[in-house]
C-alpha cells in the first residue's frame, strides 16, 4: 500500500515536472498513441484498456521491438464516451505527440466525431469501436479489431433461435447509443429471421428498479429477453427479474459475460447467453497464455478490453514492421494485407477496415462464462 | 494603486492582440482546437451570464439549447442543403423560439423550480434527438455536415478557424457589454435584484425575462452553430448535461453576473484541463482543486480582473468610483449626512415660500384616482372591505390607520401589485386595476416602497434612469446598437434622472452602487425614482419610517415641493406629527374599512378613529401599541 502510495506520488511528481518543462519524452522510444477513459464514469474500462496495451507493450519489447527500437505509448484521456474530450485527445496525439498510430478512442460516438480530424492522413486508428457508422465514413485509417453490432446481434439471435427452442422473444435495452444502436441491430436481425418480438422496453441509465419493464415483458409472455445494456443495470435486471421468479431466459450483448456483470448478478447469472468477442474460456493456446500472464501479472482477472486493445498494440506493431516505416499510410497498407492470429480473433481486414469477423457464444457456468460456439462469419458480410 | 481608464483601453487591447497572436507564433493545431472550443464556449456560456448572472433566472440547460442551435444548423446543411449564412441565422430563429417558449414557462414557474424545469431540458433533449434517429442520426449523430473553410488563414481547420471564431466571440461580448449598460441591461438587473420594485418602476418584467431567455438561447445557437461548423459532427453526447454544468461552471469561475469575466471562465474551464492532462489519471482532479482554489481567493472570481479592465464600458465604474476605494457607510458620515439634509430642507423651504408669494398655490381641480368599493381577500382573510374614496389633484391625502388595517394592500393595489377581489380603481376615468404594475407605472402612478426597494448592484443614476418614460419602450435591438433615437432617449433619461436626483439633493451619489447608500439615502433614490417620469399620482408607503431628524425634515420638504408642482401625493405614514404637518385630507382604514375622512383636526376628533386606535371603548388608558392620532412625539416606527 504505502509503496503504492509512494510509487503514485513519484509518477505524480514526474508528470508535473513533464508537464513544467514540456513534453520531455526519451527520445529513442518510438512513440503510439491511445485514446482511452481514463477518467470519469467509464474509467474502469480505460484500466483493463491500459493493462492490456501495457502487457503487449512488453512482450514486443521483449520480442525486439519495432522497426528495432523500443515502442511505448502516450495515453490521452478521452472520458469514453464524451466527443469534447475525445476532439481533444485526438488532436493531441495528433497535432501536439505526433504519433502515426492511436490504438482507440474506444466509443463510437467518439470515433465518429474525431474521424473529420485524423482521417486526412496524419495517422491510423486501431479500435474496439462496434458501432455499425465507424468502418461507413469513407475513412480509410481506420481499422475495427471487434465484429461491429451487425455481427453480435445476428449471432445471438441465430443461435437463440436454433438453440435454446423459443419463439417468444421480448427486447430490453438502454436509453443511450449503446442500447439503442444495439437493440436496433437485434431488432434488424429478428426481423430477417421472420421472428415478431413480443414486447421491446427500454430503461434510462443509472436506473435501478426494473419491475414495470420486467413485467410488461412478462405480461406479453416472453420467453427470451434479449438484453443491450451495461454490466450493472443487466445485473440488476436479471436478479429482479429471479426475484420476482419470472421463469424467463436472458440472452444479449458481451455486458452479459464481464466480470462486473457476473460478480454482481451472483447466481442469477447462471445460463445467461451472451455474444462476446472475448471469452477467457476459449481453448485457444494464446488465449491461455494470455489469460495466464494476465492474471500473473495484474492479479486480476482478464476481460474483454483488455484483449481487445492488447491486440491492437500487436496489430500496430506487427503492421509497422510488415511497413518497415512509421509512414502512416505505408502503415495503412501493411495492414490491409495482414493476416495476425489475435485473441479476439484471425483477422484479416477488409478495404473498409473491418478486421475481425467473428464472435464467441457465451453462457455464464458456475460463476465463469463458458465458450458455447465460435460463429465465424464471411469476410465479405 | 489607481490605473487610468486609458491605460485600462491600452490593456484590453494588448489582450486581445495577444488572444490572436497564437496562430502567427506557430502554435500546433491542438492547441488552436482547444482556443477554438473555449471561444464557442465563451459564446454558448454568454447565454447563460445574461440569463442567470444579469437576470436572475437560473438556467441549467445550456447545452440543450446549444445542441438545438447545432441541430438545427446541422439538419437544414444537410437535409435542406443550405449554405452556412443561411444554416446559422435559421438556427438561431429557432432555437430562440425554444427560448421565448422557455421565458413564457418561467412566467408561471419561478427560481429552483425554474432552475430545475431547465435542467430537465438536458434530458429532453437527449430522448428526443435519441428517439428521433430518421431525422437527427440517433444516437451516432449528423455526421456529414460540411466543415467552414477558410484557406487562406492555414491547412489545418483548427488553424483557419482561429480568427473568425475569436472575431465572432469578440464582438458577441462587445455587443453584451454594450447591452448590460443601457437599458435593456439596466430592466434585468433590476428584475434580478428585485423585480417587484421593477414591476411597479415600470419594467415589464414578463416581456424582459422572455428576452432574456430569448438571448440566451441566441447564445446557445450560435455557440452550437460555430460547434457543428468547426467539427462538422454533433451527437446527443456532445450536448449532454455535463457540458450544461461545465458551462455554469465558467460563469461562476468568471464571477456570476460579469460578461467579461464568463470569457475568462471559459478559457480557464476548456483550457486548464488540457494543460494538465501530463498528469494522466489525476488532471481532473487536479481541475477541480484549482476550481476550488480560484473561488476560495477570488470569491467573484475571475470577474473581478475583467470587470476592472472592462471599467471604461461598465456602468459601475464608468466614473472616478473605480479609482477610490468605495467607501462603506459610516456612523461619523451620519451627522455630515444630518446637516446636509437639513440645508436642503431649508432651501426647500426658502424656495417654497418664495413661490407662495409670487403665485398662491394652485387650488385642487377634481378627482384623479377614485377607489370604488375596492375590496381584497387572501384567502379567507379580509385585506380591504368595500373601500372607496377619492384622491383629488393636486393635495396631499393622508391614509391612515392601526397596524393591519389594509393601508399597504391598498397601496399595493392601486399600484398594481396586489390586484383587488372586487370593485374597481379609476384613473381620471380610465380603469387602472387588473393592469400589470408596469401599466400602472406608465398611466402616471409611481410608489416607493416601505421597505427601501433600491437596486442594490446598479448605480444611483441608473436606479433612477429606470423609470424615466423614454427609454422604457426602447427595445433591446435598438438600444444595443446605439440607433440615433435609441443614444437620444438614453441621453434624455440620464438628464432627468440627474435633475431628480438634484431634487432630492443627492445628486453627488450618481455613480455610487445603491448598495453602497445608507438607509436614508436610499430612501431619496426611491423618491427620485418614484418622480422622475413626473407621475400624476405618487403613492408613499411610511415615507418617514426609519429615518431620522434633518432628513424626515428634508422629506417633508420635498414632498410640499412636489405638491407645490402639481403633483398629487397619497401617503401612508405612522409618524402623525409629519401626516399632521404635509396632508390636505385624512383617509382612515381600520380592519380593511374606510372609518373616517376629512381635515387633520376633524379625523382626530372623531371618537371612531379614537377607539379604533385604542382598541374599544376604554376607561382608563393604558400604554397603546400603536401610536394615538393625538401624539405629537416621533411615533413608533414599526412597521406592518
Amino acid at each position: 500500500m504505502v509503496n503504492q502510495d509512494k510509487r503514485k506520488l513519484r509518477d505524480l511528481t514526474c508528470a508535473a515536472a513533464l508537464v513544467v518543462f514540456g513534453a520531455g519524452i526519451a527520445a529513442a522510444d518510438t512513440m503510439l498513441g491511445a485514446s482511452a477513459p481514463m477518467t470519469g464514469p467509464r474509467a474502469l474500462l480505460g484500466h483493463h484498456f491500459q493493462q492490456g496495451v501495457r502487457m503487449a507493450i512488453a512482450e514486443v519489447n521483449a520480442a525486439g521491438g519495432v522497426l528495432g527500437e523500443p515502442v511505448d505509448v502516450i495515453f490521452a484521456d478521452d472520458q469514453g464516451d464524451n466527443p469534447n474530450f475525445a476532439l481533444n485527445a485526438m488532436s493531441k496525439l495528433k497535432d501536439s505527440d505526433r504519433v502515426p498510430v492511436v490504438l482507440g478512442p474506444h466509443f463510437s460516438v467518439a470515433q465518429l466525431a474525431t474521424m473529420k480530424n485524423y482521417c486526412d492522413g496524419t495517422l491510423i486508428s486501431i479500435t474496439g469501436a462496434s458501432g455499425v457508422p465507424v468502418t461507413e465514413q469513407g475513412c480509410e485509417y481506420v481499422f475495427r479489431i471487434r465484429g461491429n453490432d451487425n455481427l453480435q446481434a445476428q449471432a445471438l439471435v441465430t443461435y437463440a433461435l436454433e438453440h435454446l427452442g423459443v419463439e417468444k422473444i421480448g427486447v430490453l435495452y438502454i436509453h443511450d447509443d449503446f442500447g439503442k444502436g444495439g437493440s436496433e441491430r437485434v431488432l434488424a436481425a429478428l426481423e430477417a429471421a421472420g421472428v415478431e418480438p413480443v414486447s421491446v422496453a427500454s430503461h434510462n441509465p443509472h436506473d435501478t428498479d426494473f419491475s414495470a419493464q420486467l413485467n410488461t415483458l412478462k405480461a406479453a409472455g416472453a420467453e427470451l429477453v434479449i438484453l443491450w445494456t451495461h454490466d450493472q443495470e443487466s445485473a440488476l435486471i436479471i436478479r429482479q427479474a429471479q426475484q420476482y421468479n419470472l421463469g424467463m431466459k436472458f440472452a444479449g450483448s458481451t455486458s452479459l459475460s464481464q466480470p462486473t456483470f457476473i460478480e454482481l448478478a451472483g447466481p442469477a447469472a447462471e445460463g445467461v447467453i451472451s455474444a462476446s468477442d472475448f471469452i477467457a474460456d476459449n481453448e485457444d493456446a494464446d488465449v491461455q497464455a494470455f489469460v495466464a500472464k494476465y492474471r500473473e501479472t495484474y492479479n486480476e482477472e482478464p476481460e474483454l478490453y483488455a484483449a481487445t486493445y492488447y491486440d491492437s498494440l500487436r496489430l500496430a506493431a506487427q503492421a509497422i514492421n510488415d511497413a518497415g516505416s512509421l509512414e502512416p499510410a505505408a502503415i495503412r497498407d501493411a495492414l490491409s494485407k495482414i493476416e495476425y492470429d489475435g485473441l479476439l480473433a484471425d483477422y484479416s481486414c477488409t478495404a473498409t477496415g473491418d478486421c475481425n469477423h467473428q464472435t464467441n457464444i457465451v453462457e455464464i457456468r458456475d460463476g465463469q462464462p463458458a465458450m458455447l460456439t465460435v460463429v465465424k462469419f464471411d469476410k465479405s458480410e | 494603486m489607481t490605473v487610468s481608464m486609458t491605460a485600462r483601453k491600452v490593456l484590453l487591447a494588448v489582450f486581445l492582440i495577444a488572444l490572436a497572436l497564437p496562430p502567427f507564433l506557430g502554435a500546433n493545431s491542438y492547441v488552436l482546437q482547444v482556443l477554438n472550443l473555449s471561444f464557442i464556449y465563451a459564446i454558448a456560456a454568454l447565454g447563460i451570464t445574461i440569463a442567470t448572472g444579469i437576470t436572475g433566472l437560473i438556467v441549467l440547460g445550456q447545452a440543450a439549447l446549444m445542441g438545438v442551435g447545432g441541430y438545427s444548423t446541422g439538419l437544414t446543411m444537410t437535409v435542406l442543403g443550405w449554405p452556412w449564412w443561411l444554416a446559422m441565422p435559421a438556427a438561431i430563429v429557432i432555437t430562440g423560439l425554444a427560448g421565448a417558449g422557455l421565458g413564457l414557462l418561467s412566467m408561471r414557474i419561478k427560481g429552483h423550480y425554474l432552475a430545475i424545469t431547465t435542467l430537465a431540458l438536458n434530458e429532453i433533449f437527449r430522448v428526443v434527438v435519441l428517439n428521433e434517429s430518421w431525422l437527427t442520426g440517433g444516437p451516432f449523430g449528423l455526421r456529414d455536415i460540411p466543415v467552414l473553410r477558410v484557406p487562406m488563414l492555414g491547412t489545418t481547420v483548427s488553424q483557419q478557424l482561429y480568427l473568425p471564431l475569436l472575431i465572432i466571440a469578440v464582438l458577441i461580448y462587445a455587443l453584451a457589454i454594450r447591452m448590460y449598460g443601457t437599458t435593456f441591461g439596466r430592466r434585468m438587473r433590476a428584475i434580478r435584484d428585485d423585480d417587484l420594485a421593477a414591476e411597479t418602476m415600470g419594467v415589464n418584467s414578463r416581456r424582459v425575462r422572455v428576452l432574456a431567455f430569448v438571448l440566451c438561447s441566441i447564445a446557445g445557437a450560435i455557440g452550437g452553430s460555430l460547434y457543428v461548423l468547426t467539427f462538422g459532427f454533433i451527437s446527443p453526447n456532445n450536448f449532454a448535461l455535463f457540458e450544461s454544468i461545465r458551462m455554469v461552471l465558467m460563469v461562476v469561475i468568471g464571477g456570476l453576473g460579469s460578461i467579461g469575466g464568463t470569457f475568462l471562465g471559459a478559457l480557464v474551464v476548456t483550457g486548464l484541463p488540457e494543460m494538465l492532462r501530463g498528469i494522466e489519471t489525476y488532471y481532473l482532479a487536479a481541475f477541480g482543486l484549482g476550481t476550488v482554489v480560484i473561488l476560495l481567493t477570488v470569491p467573484r472570481g475571475m470577474g473581478v480582473i475583467a470587470d476592472w479592465v472592462l471599467a471604461p464600458w461598465l456602468p459601475e465604474a464608468r466614473k472616478s468610483q473605480a479609482d477610490q476605494p468605495v467607501k462603506q457607510f459610516k456612523a461619523e458620515d451620519q451627522e455630515a449626512e444630518d446637516a446636509r439634509a437639513v440645508a436642503v430642507a431649508e432651501r426647500l423651504r426658502a424656495e417654497r415660500e418664495a413661490r407662495a408669494k409670487s403665485a398662491p398655490a394652485p387650488e385642487a381641480r377634481g378627482t384623479l384616482l377614485s377607489v370604488e368599493n375596492a375590496s381584497k381577500k387572501f384567502g379567507g382573510v379580509v385585506a380591504l372591505k368595500d373601500v372607496s374614496f377619492t384622491v383629488q389633484q393636486g393635495e396631499i391625502l393622508g391614509l391612515i390607520g392601526p397596524n393591519g388595517s389594509g393601508k399597504s394592500t391598498m397601496i399595493n393595489a392601486i399600484s398594481g401589485i396586489a390586484p383587488i377581489t372586487s370593485g374597481r380603481i379609476m384613473l381620471e376615468g380610465k380603469e387602472i386595476s387588473g393592469q400589470p404594475a408596469w401599466n400602472v407605472h406608465a398611466a402616471g402612478i409611481s410608489r416607493i416602497f416601505q421597505n427601501v426597494r433600491v437596486w442594490g448592484s446598479m448605480t444611483v443614476l441608473e436606479n433612477v434612469m429606470i423609470a424615466h418614460p423614454a427609454t422604457r419602450d426602447l427595445d433591446v435591438l435598438r438600444s444595443t446598437f446605439g440607433a440615433r433615437s435609441a443614444n437620444a432617449a438614453e441621453d434624455e433619461a440620464r438628464v432627468a434622472a440627474l435633475e431628480a436626483l438634484s431634487l432630492v439633493g443627492i445628486r453627488h451619489l450618481a455613480d455610487r452602487p445603491a448598495s453602497d447608500l445608507s438607509f436614508g439615502q436610499s430612501r431619496l433614490v426611491e423618491i427620485a425614482r418614484g418622480i422622475v417620469n413626473k407621475p400624476r399620482l405618487l403613492l408613499l408607503d411610511e415615507p418617514g419610517a426609519g429615518l431620522r431628524g434633518g432628513l424626515i425634515l428634508e422629506l417633508a420638504e420635498i414632498l410640499k415641493d412636489l405638491r407645490d408642482k402639481g403633483m398629487t401625493i397619497l401617503v401612508v405614514e405612522h409618524r402623525i406629527k409629519l401626516v399632521v404637518e404635509m396632508c390636505d385630507r385624512i383617509t382612515v382604514l381600520n380592519l380593511g374599512e374606510k372609518i373616517a375622512e376629512g381635515s387633520a383636526e376633524s379625523v382626530a376628533r372623531d371618537p371612531v378613529v379614537v377607539d379604533a386606535y385604542l382598541g374599544g371603548k376604554v376607561e382608563r388608558r393604558r400604554p397603546a401599541k400603536t401610536p394615538a392620532p393625538d401624539m405629537t412625539g416621533p411615533a413608533n416606527p414599526i412597521t406592518n
